[in-house]
């Protein structure tokens, strides 16, 4: 199995240097940049191609989430993970919107940190009841313009009413009858959906729709 | 005409203990003034064109060069026909207009609409002047000079006044007074200052008027403007006569009238006239007051003004009436009135109506007098009509305007001007009820009584509306003053302790020798962005919870216990911190989030832990919104209640159920050995005794367990304190395994 190539984005100098040690000590990740700005990520990051970045939302500069928005706009395939003490605030959702592809807490234990980006390169992401709410009420409050925009299948309704009432992914794989890993690659695909009706809708206002 | 609006009910006020007649003239000297302004600010640009200036004009225009020389020639052009052929002045304006647009010269479109604006208003189309001027502001706002926004806001105003939107008139002067402070040309502050008084007059605040009166006199003193010093005079004695300082309002018309001599303007004369001898009726002086109103009389008839020769006739009519001579006063009302027919002066016409009405009761001329007070409710109404959706026009841009830092202000101006309203139709009803009572109508009467009674009732109601905003805005700000005083004790009480006791434990770490390898700094930075390779040779990380401990030397163990207690009370602090701004967060105040939190917090920490569980929680949930302080404390509690279940029980499985009626109820049961410390909570059971029902848990921490036992019990007092506040109960009953309930209102 090849590596996963990790990059990093973060100001705070110890927290940064943790990171670095946790992904390069362990088997199975690459670590291949890090960065203290989104200024610098933002050259960086197309010529390192990392299959995973890491990235603070709040940097001195460039924000992480128009750091998002501009690599993901070159490179589509690079994955995003924010970094963020306080899951359910509203820049975390900002950044879902943006083309963020999951999210990662700062007290999360190393252990765990290496098991989430695995996770999320195999196509699973995380969502919690808060973000799971705000995904639901988003999709629901923009009614759809015909061919713009991806309507969320009865699946991934379905999931998401389940997570917005605080069951796990395991809990909701037991009530469908799905695997985990599946719940998990739903989870994935809503992100994507989000991103691409909030783009839609942005395009729309720009066009004054 | 906005000066409608106000004076009417003024007049009314007025007529139980004064004779009508002084407001009557007062009011049209007034409107000449308002209008004299406007005309003023506008022309300014162009005052200095002369017939010399004309020829250079023409030529101009002939050449039809389309550049910015030849729009502001048009709108010249234009101006000469302005006052004798309106629609040749509206041709050149519009190819002016068209010529800038095609130049997108926007200053040029501004300049149009600056002109064009005279004619609308002269064709009483406000709506569309107001548009324009707005437009012209925009215009001079982005690109245009100081004096360019001082005329811009002062034509807007103008308007405004028109339109009888007083307050947002006044908002509006005041603007352009605050831009025109600084200029050196303190003929702005003159003109501002005035229309202001004008503003103010219409308002009935005939304090501030004077003031303002004051100032634009002072300041056309100092530049020797005879004009302005008369306009000036006009507002001064007006609002000096409503303040009843009959004096010195005299001593202003009497310097009008000189300045009238001097200028040989007839205008001036009349007008100070009119004014001087309506308070000599007022003091019931006919004899001083009649030989004024012949000279207007006369003056109007010698210049062939009918405006003047029907205030004149009024006011003879009025002199009549207070010599109680009926056939004279009917006879001068009645050729006044024909004179305000022809030139549809409603507002004057309504008056007329009125004496009238008065003057054929006297004669015993029943029939007459019940046809003029028919005439006079009729125009009456729809004078009022206007004005009231003048008001309501007036109340919709005040809450267009109004900014977020104004709110309460605000409410409280729209609450005084309610109650204004409403004394004012009190006063109304009075009046209308006496007249009609007097000629014994007592069906009309009834009917009368019916509508304004409603629309008393309405203006109550908002009055009322008002009130209850006020009230909810207050109940709101302290309702956040709560928040944050329980804000601030949750960082101190939760937060606080968990930084000191880091404090103290790197402080420990600080002081015991430390083996380089463990606790030396990471290696230096990496130059970003570096490439890194992956090492595999390198040593792991020392991730700050690593549970697998390091083989170091004794010392370097104590301090890795040390360090890990660090990270396991900064863990909590991150926990804690998460959860206080999630009590805050306004996004997630209702009961349906409150559930899921517990839920998915619940089923994360025994999953984590590899519990059996089971949760049991109910389909539907109302929409119910919670404080966050309940909201915080409702999840602690549950929270303490899993950890004590988790740490202290032993348990293997754990029930977590909640049911919602009036009250939020949540059980957490667990099958664990029962608490040790329950004997401490009153109203709690005993633990069961006898053996524990489970094995003793793995005790490789069992040192710990007199120290663990005394916060176990701090833990227990918490829950209990958390749900008082929260006007709840918790009950813990220790019997085979543990069960909490607790209940909160919702």
């Amino acid at each position: 199995m090849t590596s996963i190539g990790v990059s990093i984005i973060e100001d705070i100098a110890d927290i940064r240097l943790g990171l670095e040690r946790i992904i390069a000590g362990a088997p199975g990740f690459l670590l291949l940049s890090s960065h203290d700005t989104a200024e610098d990520a933002n050259k960086s990051l197309p010529e390192i191609q990392p299959d995973i970045v890491i990235a603070d939302i709040q940097l001195p500069g460039m924000s992480g989430i128009d750091c998002i928005r501009r690599v993901k706009a070159v490179c589509p395939a690079i994955q995003f993970m924010m970094f963020t003490i306080y899951e359910d605030s509203e820049q975390v959702f900002e950044a879902l919107e943006a083309g963020a592809n999951g999210y990662l807490l700062k007290q999360t234990p190393p252990d765990r940190i290496l098991e989430a980006i695995r996770e999320l390169h195999q196509g699973g992401a995380p969502m919690s009841a808060g973000i799971a709410r705000r995904v639901v009420t988003s999709f629901r409050k923009k009614p759809s313009q015909p061919g713009s925009v991806e309507i969320l299948s009865a699946r991934e309704n379905e999931i998401l009413v389940l997570l917005a009432k605080g069951l796990l992914y395991k809990e909701i794989g037991q009530r469908l009858q799905i695997s985990t890993g599946t719940v998990r690659q739903h989870i994935h695909k809503i992100y994507g959906k989000l991103q691409v009706q909030n783009k839609t809708e942005a395009i729309n206002k720009a066009f004054g729709k | 005409m906005p000066l409608t609006m106000i004076m009417p009910a003024v007049l009314k006020i007025r007529a139980s203990y004064l004779p009508p007649s002084p407001a009557f003239p007062l009011r049209s000297r007034l409107l000449r003034v308002f209008a004299f302004l406007l005309a003023c600010i506008t022309c300014q640009r162009l005052a200095a064109q002369n017939d010399h200036a004309a020829d250079s004009l023409w030529r101009i225009i002939k050449s039809g060069k389309p550049d910015t020389n030849q729009v502001t020639a048009l709108l010249s052009w234009g101006d000469r026909y302005n006052i004798q052929h309106p629609d040749s002045a509206v041709l050149y304006y519009e190819k002016a207009h068209a010529l800038a647009r095609q130049l997108h010269w926007s200053r040029g479109i501004a300049g149009y609409d600056s002109h064009i604006v005279k004619i609308l208003n002269d064709r009483g189309n406000y709506q569309q002047a107001l548009r324009l001027c707005q437009e012209a502001l925009r215009i001079y706002t982005d690109s245009g000079t100081r004096e360019d926004q001082v005329r811009a806001y002062n034509n807007v105003a103008n308007e405004y006044q028109y339109l009888g939107a007083l307050s947002t008139t006044v908002d509006n002067y005041l603007k352009a007074m605050r831009l025109a402070g600084p200029l050196p040309n303190r003929r702005y502050m003159k003109i501002l200052s005035n229309n202001l008084a004008s503003v103010f007059y219409e308002l009935g605040q005939y304090d501030k008027c004077y003031t303002y009166a004051l100032q634009s006199y002072h300041i056309a003193g100092q530049l020797k403007d005879t004009e302005g010093i008369a306009s000036s005079l006009v507002n001064l004695g007006l609002s000096e006569t409503h303040l009843g300082r009959n004096d010195s309002a005299m001593r202003h018309f009497r310097e009008i009238v000189q300045v009238g001599r001097r200028l040989d303007d007839y205008t001036l004369l009349c007008d100070a006239y009119v004014n001087i001898a309506s308070i000599y009726i007022r003091l019931h002086n006919t004899a001083m007051a009649k030989p004024k109103f012949d000279s207007v009389l006369l003056l109007g008839d010698k210049y062939d003004n009918p405006n003047y020769r029907m205030l004149g006739l009024a006011g003879l009519a009025d002199v009549a009436t207070e010599e109680h001579n009926w056939p004279t006063a009917d006879r001068y009302t009645k050729a006044a009135m024909e004179i305000a027919r022809a030139l549809r002066d409603r507002d004057d016409l309504v008056q007329l109506y009125d004496k009238e009405a008065t003057v054929r009761e006297k004669m015993l001329d029943w029939k007459g007098a019940l046809a003029f007070r028919n005439q006079f409710d009729s125009l009456n109404d729809s004078l009022l009509n206007e004005k009231t959706r003048d008001h309501i026009n007036d109340l919709e841009t005040r809450y267009q305007t109004a900014t977020k830092d104004h709110a309460l202000a605000e409410q409280h101006l729209q609450l005084e001007r309610t109650q204004e309203i409403v004394r004012r139709r009190n006063t109304q009803l009075y009046l209308l009820t006496g007249g009609l009572a007097a000629l014994a109508i007592l069906l009309l009467l009834a009917w009368r009584l019916f509508r304004q009674r409603q629309k008393l009732n309405r203006q109550a109601l908002i009055t009322l509306q008002k009130d209850q905003e006020v009230t909810v805005l207050k109940a709101v700000l302290q309702g956040q003053e709560e928040e944050r005083q329980r804000i601030a004790r949750e960082l101190h009480d939760d937060m606080g302790a968990g930084l000191t006791t880091i404090l103290y434990l790197s402080q420990r770490l600080a002081a015991s020798p430390t083996p380089p390898a463990a606790g030396s700094p990471t290696p230096p930075a990496h130059p970003t962005p570096t490439p890194l390779a992956e090492s595999p040779g390198s040593p792991a990380s020392v991730p700050p919870a690593s549970p697998t401990p390091r083989a170091d030397p004794s010392d370097s163990a104590a301090a890795l216990t040390t360090s890990a207690k660090i990270a396991t009370t900064a863990t909590g602090l991150v926990d804690t911190m998460n959860e206080i701004i999630w009590s805050m967060n306004q996004q997630y105040d209702t009961l349906e989030d409150l559930v899921a939190f517990i839920r998915r917090q619940a089923s994360q920490i025994l999953d984590n832990n590899g519990l059996d569980y089971h949760i049991d929680i109910p389909d539907h949930i109302p929409d119910v919104r919670l404080g966050g302080e309940l909201r915080r404390n409702v999840y602690l509690v549950v929270k303490e209640a899993l950890n004590n279940a988790l740490k202290h029980a032993g348990a293997s499985l754990i029930n977590l159920r909640i049911d919602i009626d009036n009250r939020l109820h949540v059980l957490i049961q667990d099958n664990g050995r029962g608490m040790p410390c329950v004997e401490d909570q009153p109203g709690s059971q005993l633990p069961a005794e006898g053996p524990p029902p489970h094995d003793p848990p793995p005790r490789e921490n069992r040192h710990h367990e007199v120290n663990t036992g005394r916060r176990h019990g701090n833990g227990l007092r918490n829950m209990q304190r958390r749900m008082q506040r929260s006007g709840g109960s918790i009950s813990i009953v220790s019997n085979n395994g543990t069960t909490v309930q607790l209940s909160v209102p919702i």
